[in-house]
């Protein structure tokens, strides 16, 4: 049933969800990158999941991770669980990847209830090279509607 | 197109692709006064990067960063590169999985490298619209020793 309480959601699992179109969404980068200028854009390969490797190294089998804004806040966000170290942040809308085709996902985790997931973006589809080659573009497509913010000056 | 002059030297790709440095001037017949060429710094601060990324696995143990035999075969296309006197992408970043991604970005397409194993990669190219234009696997010449595409 389409929910006409989102803006541009599509019917289906997008309005299940409960995330608006509205609700900002952040994509935790990986840290290191090297860039040509401060102006350039934020690489599409970090709108990629991690590749499955091996049963041992799935990759991102469920999607990749993204944090809800109305849950969160940036900064928060920015901490890396495992070290505590700040990174970039990219900041989009959840219209933003409706209007791409994809979904968002509630996958709240026990020390972060704003986790989220794109699931189409996932490390099992990306064995296959039709899929890959779509999630490639989907995955620029989101880069292109995405803004780089850097909390704590990351 | 400073990203397909860097792939059409290095790999093979239709030489209608090439566009070298500062050549926008020279198709235009403008005169400019070229600026000084700052590629080949561009690249070795790149190189440091990567070789930083190498250091840091090897002490945090950390998935993310690149593996090893990525990061020196991304280092070795870097150098011939450079040496090449080809533009340097404008970012390069652990992609997840051991990887290290470059990428190029004009107002007519986005070109990505993905080093992905020891002498091994993946080129791949999106029109102005986005969608997937060209993409290949680039593998080490055992003679040249260069990345070149499979095509």
């Amino acid at each position: 049933m389409p929910d006409s309480n989102i803006p541009g959601a599509p019917p289906g699992p997008a309005s299940a969800t409960g995330v608006p179109g509205t609700e900002l969404l952040y994509r935790r980068l990986l840290p290191g990158a090297w860039y040509r200028a401060q102006s350039a854009l934020i690489p599409q390969k970090y709108f990629m999941p991690r590749p499955w490797q091996s049963d041992e190294r799935p990759g991102d089998t469920d999607g990749i991770s993204i944090n809800r804004a109305s849950l969160t806040d940036a900064v928060t966000t920015s901490r890396r669980p495992d070290n505590g170290e700040y990174v970039p942040l990219a900041e989009f809308t959840a219209s933003d990847v409706y209007r791409i085709g994809l979904h968002v996902r509630g996958a709240p985790l026990l020390l972060d209830p704003s986790h989220a997931l794109i699931p189409e973006l996932n490390s099992l589809d990306r064995r296959d090279t039709e899929k890959e080659r779509k999630m490639e573009e989907w995955a620029l497509a989101l880069r292109n509607c995405s803004q780089l913010i850097k909390p704590r000056g990351t | 197109m400073k990203g397909s002059m860097m792939l059409t030297q290095a790999t093979g790709i239709a030489r209608d692709r090439i566009i070298p440095v500062g050549g926008t001037a020279c198709s235009t017949g403008i005169a400019l006064t070229q600026p000084p060429n700052r590629e080949p710094a561009l690249w070795k601060q790149a190189i440091d990067q990567m070789l930083e990324w190498k250091t840091k696995r090897s002490v945090d143990n950390c998935e993310d960063y690149p593996a090893p035999d990525v990061a020196d075969t991304a280092i070795d296309f870097a150098v011939d590169q450079s040496d090449t006197g080809t533009s340097a992408p404008d970012s390069i970043v652990p992609s997840g999985g051991g990887r290290i991604a470059m990428e190029w970005n004009t107002p007519f397409e986005t070109i990505i490298v993905e080093f992905i194993g020891l002498g091994a990669a993946t080129y791949i190219r999106f029109d102005s619209a986005g969608k997937v234009a060209a993409r290949d696997t680039l593998r080490r010449n055992p003679q040249s020793r260069r990345l070149q595409l499979q095509g």
